[in-house]
């Protein structure tokens, strides 16, 4: 008996260490900004069960990655990840691939006073359930995302008629259609719960979804804008990404997007098979850590020093070798593609050892002893690199090509690598134990103050910006944030947001960029009308059709 | 017998609180706020502590350790495993809809491990230092030493692309089913077939052998009548201890054929501090743990009728 009860003890001891273990090697590919939900299937046919009903009956296949959707109950409250890319449902703006917005549900928009826009929508627009989109849809929709993420300062959301919205909010906002872009503020009919039974406008509807399995959407006939081409589509989930280039390559699915970066070359390598890039909105940086952090983890309090890393890092071998030439050099954290204007008026930093060594010497820090590492007072530059937010699994391995980089100038940077995200949280929020992380950003909307706001500022009136307060820069950038938000004109709201981001990088120099990233996508050519959006949000399958 | 299950069976009830007590701990140790977790991947972007506080309150993150456990416990006693805190959806209908997926490709692959184990087993021990044997062995460190998700992905490249007799990945079907259990049992199997080999040898080398064969009998008589059915008593007992290396096997696999499993939503509700689900995994899966290492013990007495279960020697 003894025995048996030491048997099943070992036994418990090596669950929980797989229980707990489980945070390596299983992540693979969730989007930044996708989480992985738990959500219950919403209906139980067999995929196979729809059969084509005449010749004519197409059907695209996508493979996509881990399970982002969120459609469960309580979507009043949590129906804030709906399935956008799915065509379901759709903004009142929409952001196009050049990433320029147009009015999409809205016909205009006009902002009266500072706190306050006038929305006039769409008319004869239905929903998949037969009612007419209106100002109540649109204001339960709004009402509904604001209550959870907000991404304007909410006041008050007002039906003046049936096709009239008035937006007020708690202080001036210039960004109002950008942030409506978004496709949080999708639009849905109050007749149906967002969660299990999405009724939205789109070219699609919902048909069926079983979790981690596949989401398939049929053509919705009766669609205001160009109906769809194709009557089904199923993205299937495969989050493993080795798995998803298989199954493109055995003709299991039509499509996968996004391509894995690892594997870009011998996709494209692949015959009949066509490879899509965005331009980007993405970026990958790393983040300097300089409030709160007592020795020896307050080094980079020091600004010489962060430039240094900035001129110590090779950006060009980074795009080329890490990938493949499918990303961009980095000036700042906006990529052009979100605003020009920034990218070219940000100086940035470009490859430079010489350069970095004298700031390095400048700030005290020489190799003294000749074994190829910088000192100071007996002490070598050892910093560390925290990466874990995606899992470090798909960071992968630009922070060992980092770490390389700036070995080569003298720099010893020991990686900290977490694949669980709530573990990472907690080390760099709490520990502190960190001199630098990389992480990767998206502007999912044209917002120019979207996540300088959201991860930076430290100005937030609703709120401090608690999750990375260690890597607040100052004063001076936080109000370029504020400013562009309040602006009155464009023109206003990039100059200052231009202003936030020259102390980012030029003068405090807060952050490290290091490349902009594309969508890629690829299909067979026999897949005719597609093209991948920067963001993954916004795909649009209706123009989408097979020519074999 | 039957008393000695019923004892068994009564001594599940410590045992499972003992694990639940055990896990509950564990989970709560782990690194990591649930609450800002679950803040951040319903994708709401400032998160203020105002939000959090009140993301703690509504997890009931802020009742002391015990109350959580005997609120927890309370649920569970009467069948109710309560509800995911990311999605709020019923926990007991969150895995029991997907365990059935799990057991299939668990039990399958067990069976194909068994198909392919016994015999080399056999014939390993028999043909010992044989090329046989050496063969065996290069298969069985091959074998034991090949990660899952590799052996997957050349499972996939081999039958699905370049051969295109499978589908590379999916759920419904019998032809479906193939490449992911091939791929798990492949991993165990020669664990199973070395430890069979050595068990055997050891058996073949008792004097009782040497009397049945000087006796005259059949060399495939000795061989699975007398030797095989002795040699199999510690095979069973690895074999219920391997579930769990199972269930771990089954993650990995899991995720790369896209198998609707079990696997893969309990590492997201670990990652995603998910303590329901995680919490009735460990009870379930403990349960299952039990129940099948119950069956090994009973078999022992079905292989060698001289074993009196629960009794002292004397």
């Amino acid at each position: 008996m003894r025995r048996r009860l030491v048997m099943l003890f070992l036994g418990l001891v090596a669950l929980m260490l797989f229980v707990t273990a489980c945070g390596g090697g299983t992540a693979t590919d969730t989007p930044t900004e996708e989480p992985v939900d738990q959500g219950e299937e919403t209906a139980v046919e067999e995929p196979e069960a729809v059969e084509p009903e005449t010749d004519e009956f197409t059907e695209l296949i996508v493979g996509v990655g881990a399970d982002g959707y969120r459609l469960e109950g309580d979507g009043a409250d949590l129906g804030i990840r709906p399935p956008g890319p799915a065509n379901i449902t759709e903004p009142l703006v929409r952001i196009t691939s050049g990433y320029e917005i147009i009015p999409w549900l809205a016909e205009s928009w006009e902002q009266i006073d500072g706190t306050t826009w006038q929305i006039n929508l769409r008319q004869g627009v239905k929903f998949h359930n037969g009612d007419d989109f209106n100002a109540e849809a649109a204001k339960w929709s709004i009402d509904k995302s604001n209550r959870w993420f907000p991404l304007f300062p909410p006041d008050a959301v007002t039906v003046v008629d049936e096709f009239t919205l008035e937006i007020t909010t708690s202080r001036p906002f210039w960004y109002m259609a950008e942030a409506l872009s978004h496709p949080s503020y999708a639009m849905y009919s109050p007749a149906g719960d967002p969660g299990t039974t999405p009724i939205g406008t789109g070219p699609f509807m919902l048909d069926e979804y079983k979790q981690n399995e596949f989401l398939r959407i049929v053509r919705f006939d009766d669609y205001w804008g160009e109906t769809a081409k194709l009557d089904a589509v199923t993205l299937r989930f495969i989050p493993d990404n080795g798995a998803r280039v298989l199954a493109l390559q055995s003709g299991d699915v039509d499509m996968i997007l996004p391509v894995p970066r690892d594997n870009v070359p011998q996709v494209e390598a692949l015959p009949d098979v066509e490879l899509y890039v965005s331009k980007p909105i993405g970026y990958w940086a790393v983040y300097f850590a300089t409030k709160n952090q007592v020795s020896p983890f307050d080094t980079l309090s020091d600004v010489r020093l962060r430039q240094a890393i900035n001129y110590a890092i090779d950006r060009e071998t980074i795009v080329n070798q890490v990938f493949d030439g499918y990303a961009e050099v980095a000036v700042s954290l906006m990529p052009p593609t979100v605003s020009e204007e920034i990218d070219q008026n940000v100086n940035g930093f470009t490859y430079d050892p010489e350069k970095a060594l004298e700031l390095f010497a400048e700030a005290g820090w020489t190799d003294s002893d000749g074994d190829g590492l910088l000192d100071k007072d007996g002490q070598t530059l050892a910093l560390t690199l925290v990466s874990g937010f995606p899992p470090a699994e798909e960071a992968k391995p630009l922070p060992e090509v980092i770490q390389g980089q700036l070995k080569a100038i003298g720099v010893d940077a020991q990686l900290v690598e977490f694949n669980d995200v709530g573990a990472y949280y907690d080390f760099i929020i709490d520990s502190g134990e960190t001199h630098m992380i990389i992480e990767s950003g998206s502007w999912n909307t044209p917002d120019l103050s979207f996540l300088t706001f959201t991860v930076f500022c430290g100005c937030n009136p609703d709120g401090e910006a608690i999750l990375y307060e260690r890597f607040w820069l100052n004063d001076e950038f936080d109000q370029g944030v504020m400013d562009s938000q309040g602006a009155a004109n464009a023109a206003g709201a990039t100059a200052a947001a231009l202003r936030s981001a020259q102390v980012m990088i030029d003068e405090f120099t807060s952050v490290a960029p290091i490349a902009y990233v594309p969508q890629i996508g690829a299909a067979y050519s026999y897949v005719k009308g597609f093209e991948v959006h920067p963001s993954n949000y916004s795909q649009a399958w209706n123009l989408v059709f097979i020519e074999r | 017998m039957a008393t000695y299950i019923v004892r068994r069976l009564l001594l599940l009830i410590p045992t499972l609180l003992a694990i639940s007590l055990i896990s509950f701990s564990l989970i709560h140790l782990a690194p990591g706020d649930p609450a800002l977790v679950v803040l951040r991947a319903q994708g709401v972007q400032q998160i203020s502590e105002e939000n959090l506080a009140q993301t703690r309150q509504e997890m009931g993150l802020d009742d002391p350790f015990l109350v959580q456990f005997g609120r927890w416990l309370g649920r569970t006693l009467q069948l109710d495993l309560g509800t995911s805190v990311r999605t709020g959806s019923p926990v007991s209908e969150l895995i029991f809809t997907r365990l059935p997926a799990t057991i299939e490709l668990t039990v399958v692959s067990l069976i194909l491990a068994l198909l392919i184990a016994v015999p080399v087993g056999i014939v390993t021990a028999v043909k010992q230092h044989s090329f046989i044997d050496h063969l065996g062995r290069v298969f069985a460190f091959l074998g034991a030493s090949m990660p899952g998700f590799w052996l997957s992905l050349l499972l996939i490249f081999a039958f699905a692309v370049k051969l295109s007799w499978l589908p590379a990945l999916g759920y419904g079907e019998t032809r479906h089913l193939v490449l992911p259990a091939l791929a798990l049992s492949l991993g165990i199997a020669p664990t199973y077939a070395r430890l069979l080999r050595s068990s055997m040898i050891e058996v073949l080398g008792q004097p009782y052998i040497m009397v049945a064969r000087a006796k005259g009998v059949h060399e495939p008589v000795v061989v699975v009548h007398h030797a095989l059915r002795n040699a199999l008593i510690p095979f069973v007992t690895v074999f219920g201890i391997s579930l769990a290396h199972l269930l771990s096997g089954a993650v990995v696999i899991e995720t790369i054929f896209a198998w609707p499993g079990v696997g893969k939503l309990v590492v997201d509700a670990i990652l995603t501090r998910d303590f329901p689900i995680v919490q009735a995994f460990v009870v379930i899966a403990a349960m299952l743990f039990v129940l099948i290492n119950l069956l090994v013990d009973v078999s022992y007495r079905v292989l060698d009728p001289r074993i009196r279960l629960g009794e002292r020697n004397s």
